[in-house]
């Protein structure tokens, strides 16, 4: 418990220190802050929209908020749930216009790297592999047709391992709905997955 | 016989089994101790229970194996020039903001201010009229414009030009539509108009499919446009196409010349 509360503390002071970096214009620190936190920002994206190249677009104007409004950030979160925070309404606000995508379920997804479906495990063979993929495929069709609210806590829980506390910081709600939207989240996807073939 | 422990009776329907709730965030560590211990041994009777969490360990297990694909590696570059631009723009409007904020609104200001400018202006004429004028002046109506090749040399190359506009970097690239056409009509002995004709591509973009809407300049849309980005002018005036991105499409401006 102290090792965490350790650790915990001096990923504040590293956010801490590069976003004072970047404020004083150290060219170098904005190289950090970006590459700390695309993949993560990019999955988010990808996850919420269902298309890689949406995604990119919902990436660079992630980032440009998050460099728009950074001198607003005073430290009282985390750096990482701030700029989920801002990724999370960003999104809500730019796919909720046109409504998140809801495929069908035994629909083949033309292009899977499209939409990121694939279960990465390099160490197995082309049969497995091509299996994996349309699990993946599966999964990722069934995310997508999950309701807006269930799919992002389910997002930021399984796919990017944030706390019930943090995903409760990010949305803005108290941690016994993050508790729901998980299980109904999960639950619901069980059942889609049962149900396709 | 001992009470139910509380978490079992509050579920009407099944008031003996620990609702999905419960066993999802157990499946986190997200439960307090006593409830994980009464989980746990109601765990051990009954097999319904042990099926469904079973089930919902596959469904994590299955979303937390999802493949975590990295952005595309020209993304980065595309930030880092919007981000710049976004500083410049947020220094300039700092600038103005700050100037607005000067006493100019008093009159005696507004009249020094005034005078301050017409003398600069007087000062520049007569330095212009005087030393520079004539040299400078004469080379600017004689300057012949952008260097281009000879149009008789078949080996004529295009090198790899930018440009930065609007704040944004345009590369220029040749034609290919045009350049097939000049090429088989050369075979005909005959000389293309729109041999020069170059498209700028907006750096960071990549190769891929056809722009997502073509421009006409002289359109209203393609009018708002220029009004916004009013440099893309210079691209398109000799007939080249601007291809970019806006508003998270990318589009081909057409002069329509």
């Amino acid at each position: 418990m102290e090792a965490a509360t350790v650790t915990t503390a001096a990923v504040h002071d590293l956010d801490l220190e590069l976003v004072q970096r970047h404020r004083v214009g150290d060219a170098q620190a904005f190289d950090e802050l970006y590459h700390r936190f695309d993949q993560m920002v990019f999955n988010l994206a990808l996850r919420l929209s269902g298309d890689s190249e949406q995604a990119a677009d919902l990436t660079q104007e992630i980032f440009l908020r998050v460099f728009r409004y950074i001198g607003q950030f005073r430290g009282h979160s985390s750096l990482k749930t701030w700029i989920f925070r801002i990724a999370v309404n960003h999104c809500r606000s730019c796919l909720g216009r046109k409504h998140l995508p809801m495929q069908p379920l035994a629909e083949e997804q033309a292009d899977e790297e499209r939409s990121g479906a694939t279960i990465a495990d390099p160490g197995r063979g082309p049969e497995e592999l091509a299996v994996a993929a349309d699990c993946g495929r599966r999964v990722a069709a069934g995310l997508c047709r999950l309701p807006e609210s269930f799919r992002v806590a389910v997002v930021l829980r399984d796919l990017e391992g944030l706390s019930y506390e943090e995903i409760a910081e990010v949305l803005g709600v108290r941690i016994g709905t993050v508790r729901s939207r998980i299980a109904r989240g999960r639950e619901q996807l069980r059942s889609l997955l049962e149900g396709s073939p | 016989m001992s009470p139910l422990p509380s978490f079992l009776s509050r579920h009407p329907r099944h008031p003996l089994h620990p609702d999905a709730e419960l066993l999802s965030a157990y499946l986190d560590d997200e439960v307090g101790l006593v409830e994980a211990r009464g989980l746990e041994s109601h765990l051990q009777t009954c097999d319904a229970c042990r099926a469904q969490l079973r089930q919902l360990r596959g469904v994590v297990h299955q979303l937390s194996g999802l493949d975590r694909p990295s952005p595309p590696p020209w993304l980065v570059s595309q930030v880092r020039r919007e981000v710049l631009y976004q500083k410049k723009e947020s220094f300039w409007a700092r600038l103005g903001s700050g100037f607005l904020q000067l006493p100019l609104a008093t009159p005696v200001a507004s009249a020094f201010s005034v005078l301050l400018s017409v003398g600069c202006l007087l000062l520049l004429f007569s330095a212009i009229g005087k030393g520079l004028g004539s040299g400078a002046l004469s080379s600017l109506a004689t300057y012949p414009g952008p260097v281009e090749a000879p149009k008789s040399d078949p080996n004529f190359v295009v090198t790899e030009t930018t440009s930065e506009v609007a704040g944004r970097t345009f590369v220029r690239q040749e034609d290919k539509a045009l350049w097939d056409y000049v090429l088989y009509d050369t075979a005909g002995q005959t000389e293309s108009a729109g041999r020069e004709r170059t498209v700028w591509v907006e750096q960071g973009l990549m190769p891929g499919p056809a722009p997502q809407a073509s421009i006409d300049a002289r359109s209203p849309e393609g009018r708002a446009l220029l009004a916004r980005y009013s440099d893309l002018g210079y691209l398109l005036a000799d007939g080249s196409r601007v291809v970019m991105r806006y508003q998270r499409a990318t589009l081909e401006l057409r002069s329509g010349a």
